[in-house]
């Protein structure tokens, strides 16, 4: 399945759906909601609350993020928000503000 | 970078939906579903499986998919022999390819463009010049 990538150009304000896999070096802004795995790269800045089937993040995410799958927050990011998800990773050196809430 | 290079695009496929506004400096190909306004100093592309209900100020316009609303651009807008669209087209050149469908005023500005266009020669700046 094709990976839509909003380039690092964009901006976004807005509601984006969809089952396609995403990948985000842009601005997006409001509300994201994908049956698939969304990946945050380096560089980019997210205003939006997050539901995905996995979550990697790179970069920067202000909202909070729920996962039916795994989240994975690389090194270098940054995320403020509550993070609802079955399993987790954080790297070394990510910045995390918020509460995170694995269920079993 | 101070060269015009269309390094990137943007391609929102066909399971990808989004509502609201997009802006940016790259070329975007939209392929699923959009509405909104969209905004960018590059190329536009409506793919035959695209469906835009938007605004839509670009460089460049194709529609080979469906589109509702306007149109503004200062290069070429096309509808190709899928394309189907409705809303007002403003540009400086137009084309509409035999088959396609479209319900919409059309206005273009070739006529002012295309003189300005005729000065290739550039003068040096010191000289009589002294306005602007």
């Amino acid at each position: 399945m094709p990976v839509t990538t909003i380039g690092k150009s964009l901006i976004l304000d807005g509601e984006l759906q969809g089952t396609s896999g995403l990948s985000i070096q842009g601005i997006v802004k409001g509300k994201i909601e994908i049956d698939n795995t969304i990946t945050v790269e380096k560089g980019a800045v997210i205003k939006a609350d997050i539901k995905a089937k996995d979550v990697q993040i790179l970069g920067e995410v202000k909202g909070n993020i729920s996962a039916s799958g795994n989240v994975h927050y690389m090194e270098d990011c940054t995320v403020v928000g509550n993070t609802t998800t079955a399993r987790i990773l954080i790297a070394d050196g990510a910045s995390i503000k918020g509460s995170v809430h694995i269920n079993i | 970078m101070s060269k015009k290079v269309q390094e990137n695009i943007t391609i929102f496929h066909e399971d990808i939906s989004f509502m609201g506004k997009v802006a940016g400096d790259e070329a975007i190909a939209v392929a699923g579903h959009m509405e909104g306004t969209i905004q960018t100093s590059q190329d536009l592309s409506i793919e035959k499986t695209g469906t835009v209900k938007a605004d839509i100020k670009a460089a460049s316009v194709t529609v080979s998919g469906a589109l509702v609303g306007n149109v503004d651009s200062k290069g070429v807008v096309s509808i190709t022999k899928t394309g189907r669209m409705v809303g007002d087209i403003k540009a400086s050149r137009i084309i509409i390819q035999f088959g396609a469908q479209f319900k919409g005023s059309v206005i273009t500005k070739e006529s002012s463009a295309g003189k300005n266009s005729q000065q290739i020669s550039r003068k040096p700046a010191s000289g009589s010049k002294t306005k602007r």
